[in-house]
C-alpha cells in the first residue's frame, strides 16, 4: 500500500472508515515510519483539541435571559403596598422628628399647612399665567400665518409663473434629498 | 429529560419554564462557540443573550423535522455574520475563494515532516492551539470549534451550514492542518 494521505489519517483517527479500510491502514501504520509519525502527530493534536477548556457562563445567566424575554410585571397591589409603605414611613419620620425636637406636635401641621398653602397658591398663579400665554400665542399664530400668506401672494405677483413652478420643484427636491440623507445617517447609526 | 421539540412546543404554548430549560441546556455550548469566535468574554455573553432572544422570537418558524441544536447554531452563525458585517469585519464565507483551494490542496504527508504537537506537554499544546485558532479565518475557526469543542458530527455541521458533508469534512481537515502549520511556525 502506498503512503497515507493526511485526510485518510484524520478519517482513521475519527473512526470514519469501513472496518476493512481501517485494518489496511493499521497494517500500513505498523510498517511505515513516516505515516506513523504523521499519525501520532495528528492524534496528539486531536487529543488536545478535544480537551480544550470550556468557557463557562455566570450562574445568573439563565435568569438574565429569561427576565429579558419575560419581563416581570408589577401588580397594582404591589404598587399600592409600596405607596402605603412610603406614606407610613413619611408619617413615622414626621413623628420621630417632632418627638426628638420636643415641639408641640399639633403646632407643626398648622405651620406646615400655611407654607404648603402658600406654595400651592403660587403654583396656581403660575399656571394661570401659563394658560394666558398659550391663549396669546394661539391668537398670534393665525395673524402671523395671514401675514405669511400675504407675503406669498406678493411674491407670486412679482415672479414669473414658470419661475414659481421651478422654485416649488426645487424645494420639493431639496426636501426629499434632505429626508433621504437624514434617513441614511439615522440607519447607519 | 425532555425532548427539544417538546420543549419548543410547550414554549410556543406559553410555558416560560420550557424555554428556561432550553436556555439552561444550550447556554454552555452556545457560549463556548460564541466565545471562541469573538474572543472577548463580556461581548460573548451579550451576543449569546441576544441569540437566545432572537431564537425565542423565531421559535414559531422552527420545523420539528430538523434538529433544534443545528437550528439554534444556524441562528447563532448568521447572527455572528451580521454582527461582523455591521462592525465591517471581514468574516470569510465558507465559499470565499480567497482561501478555498480544494482543487489544489495537497493532502500528501510531506517528507521529513517535523513533529510539532508531540513536542509540547498537553496543557501547553492546548494553549498553543487556542492561540492558533485566533489566526484561523472565521469560517474555518467556526468549523473547528463546532467539531472539536461543540463535538458536532460532520452531518450536523453540514445541516447548520447547508453544505455537503464532504465539503465540511474537507474544511475541517484544512482547519486542523492550518492549526498544525501555525504551531510549526512557532517552534
Amino acid at each position: 500500500m502506498k503512503c497515507l494521505s493526511i485526510d485518510m489519517i484524520y478519517e482513521y483517527l475519527e473512526d470514519d472508515l469501513s472496518p476493512q479500510k481501517r485494518e489496511t491502514i493499521a497494517r500500513h501504520l505498523s510498517m511505515c515510519v513516516k505515516c506513523k509519525n504523521a499519525f501520532e502527530e495528528r492524534q496528539r493534536l486531536l487529543e488536545a483539541s478535544y480537551s480544550l477548556p470550556s468557557w463557562e457562563t455566570p450562574s445568573e445567566f439563565t435568569n438574565q435571559v429569561i427576565s429579558r424575554i419575560f419581563p416581570v410585571k408589577s401588580s397594582i397591589w404591589a404598587w399600592m403596598a409600596a405607596a402605603a409603605s412610603g406614606v407610613m414611613f413619611f408619617f413615622l419620620a414626621f413623628f420621630v422628628v417632632f418627638l426628638l425636637s420636643r415641639q408641640n406636635i399639633l403646632s407643626a401641621p398648622v405651620s406646615f399647612s400655611h407654607s404648603f398653602l402658600a406654595y400651592f397658591e403660587n403654583f396656581f398663579l403660575i399656571l394661570v399665567k401659563f394658560f394666558k400665554l398659550v391663549s396669546l400665542i394661539t391668537k398670534l399664530v393665525p395673524q402671523l400665518f395671514g401675514y405669511f400668506l400675504k407675503g406669498v401672494e406678493l411674491v407670486t405677483t412679482l415672479l414669473n409663473p414658470k419661475i414659481q413652478i421651478m422654485l416649488i420643484a426645487l424645494s420639493i427636491l431639496f426636501s426629499g434629498l434632505f429626508i433621504y440623507v437624514m434617513r441614511r445617517n439615522f440607519l447607519q447609526e | 429529560m425532555y425532548d427539544d421539540n417538546e420543549l419548543v412546543q410547550r414554549t410556543l404554548k406559553g410555558d416560560k419554564e420550557a424555554f428556561e430549560m432550553i436556555v439552561r441546556e444550550y447556554q454552555r455550548p452556545l457560549f463556548n462557540y460564541i466565545g471562541r469566535m469573538v474572543r472577548e468574554k463580556e461581548l460573548a455573553l451579550d451576543l449569546t443573550q441576544e441569540i437566545f432572544i432572537k431564537t425565542y422570537s423565531s421559535l414559531h418558524t422552527f420545523k420539528p423535522k430538523y434538529r433544534f441544536s443545528t437550528w439554534l447554531f444556524k441562528i447563532a452563525s448568521n447572527y455572528l455574520i451580521d454582527y461582523w458585517r455591521k462592525k465591517k469585519i471581514e468574516a470569510f464565507s465558507i465559499d470565499h475563494p480567497k482561501w478555498q483551494d480544494d482543487r489544489n490542496h495537497s493532502w500528501t504527508i510531506p517528507a521529513n515532516e517535523p513533529s510539532v504537537a508531540k513536542k509540547f506537554e498537553l496543557q501547553e499544546l492546548r494553549k498553543k492551539i487556542e492561540a492558533a485558532l485566533e489566526k484561523l479565518p472565521h469560517s474555518l475557526r467556526e468549523l473547528f470549534v463546532w467539531k472539536h469543542i461543540n463535538e458536532f458530527s460532520y452531518a450536523e455541521i453540514a445541516e447548520i451550514k447547508g453544505l455537503p458533508v464532504g465539503t465540511v469534512k474537507n474544511r475541517v481537515f484544512q482547519a486542523k492542518e492550518m492549526v498544525r502549520q501555525f504551531l510549526e511556525k512557532q517552534t
